[in-house]
């Protein structure tokens, strides 16, 4: 079966690209434009991973993780960032650093 | 205005390139030119140069040694598949300007764009007065993960600021420009390479 992947990035840009290359890859990919519509998918439907971007307005990749979590506590969860990471995150979470090299994004989902 | 070169790059969306305010071509490997954008074209006007329809290869309009240069390195890229990119001087007696110039192969032809530079410079108070004039409504950067460039006001207007292309701002979001989605994520073709500038060799 098909890994569910729910991706969340407020640049529609990078959802079209990051969904269709997904989609390609074999993955059911999901696009949300903020956390909190991708709460609302992942109150809806269930997902295996969530792979979000860091700077969002409202709520941030981090914010999201950790109420992702709540909701889904077994949920893999990843973000993406062109910023360094602080390793002081508090919350289990891999980090994909910006720009994405497909290869690499690829082989971390695929994990 | 000549028609894109759809056997060339066949399947490549060619609405990123004609809308982008950067100028852009595209050349054959031989160094013909086979596109411009309108962006380039509205340049050669305002500045005196030849119209883009009588131009036929792209290195007859670049004097010795720069010639030679760009030669080596646009086929150094085609080769290789990887990005050549520089920051280079363009100023004229009454305008200082600053370009950086991509080149970015795909499928054998090279994609070469031009884009503005706004601001090369590393004051403190510059860069507070573009980040007041760059930054969105709820306070943050747009800026391209793969170029770095920052978004301007209009979605097909990004610029290079090397401020922040050296050190992301705190309030930057990380998104993909419609070119380098286009060249990097849509065809997965191009390698992004290291950044040269021409005079440090």
């Amino acid at each position: 079966m098909s890994p569910r992947i729910l991706v969340v990035d407020d640049d529609t840009m990078t959802l079209k690209v990051l969904r269709r290359l997904l989609a390609s890859e074999g993955f059911v990919a999901e696009a949300s434009e903020s956390g909190a519509a991708a709460l609302a998918q992942l109150q809806a439907a269930d997902f295996d991973i969530l792979l979000t971007d860091l700077v969002m307005p409202e709520m941030d990749g981090l914010a999201l993780t950790v109420a992702a979590r709540t909701l889904r506590p077994a949920l893999r969860c990843m973000i993406m960032s062109g910023l360094p990471r602080l390793g002081n995150e508090g919350v289990d979470v891999g980090w994909i650093a910006k720009p994405l090299d497909i290869d690499t994004l690829l082989g971390l989902l695929a994990k | 205005m000549r028609p894109f070169p759809d056997a060339l790059l066949p399947g490549l969306d060619p609405g990123p390139l004609a809308e982008s305010e950067a100028s852009i071509a595209i050349l054959r490997p031989d160094g013909v030119v086979a596109w411009v954008n309108p962006a380039w074209e509205r340049f050669a006007t305002a500045n005196g140069g030849p119209s883009p329809d009588v131009v036929r290869f792209y290195y007859d309009g670049i004097t010795e040694p720069l010639r030679s240069f760009y030669r080596e390195v646009f086929a150094r890229a085609a080769a290789t598949n990887e990005v050549f990119e520089e920051i280079y001087d363009c100023s004229t007696p009454d305008q200082r300007r600053v370009f950086r110039c991509r080149a970015l192969p795909v499928d054998g032809a090279l994609v070469v764009e031009h884009s503005i530079v706004v601001d090369d410079s590393l004051d403190a108070s510059v860069v507070a007065e573009l980040f007041d004039r760059y930054a969105a409504a709820d306070g943050v950067l747009l800026q391209c993960s793969h170029c770095r460039r920052i978004r301007g006001a209009s979605p097909n207007a990004w610029s290079w600021m090397s401020a922040w292309a050296a050190r992301p701002h705190p309030s930057t979001s990380h998104v993909i420009c419609p070119l380098c989605a286009l060249i990097f994520w849509e065809r997965r073709r191009a390698k992004p390479g290291p950044a040269k500038q021409r005079d440090e060799g």
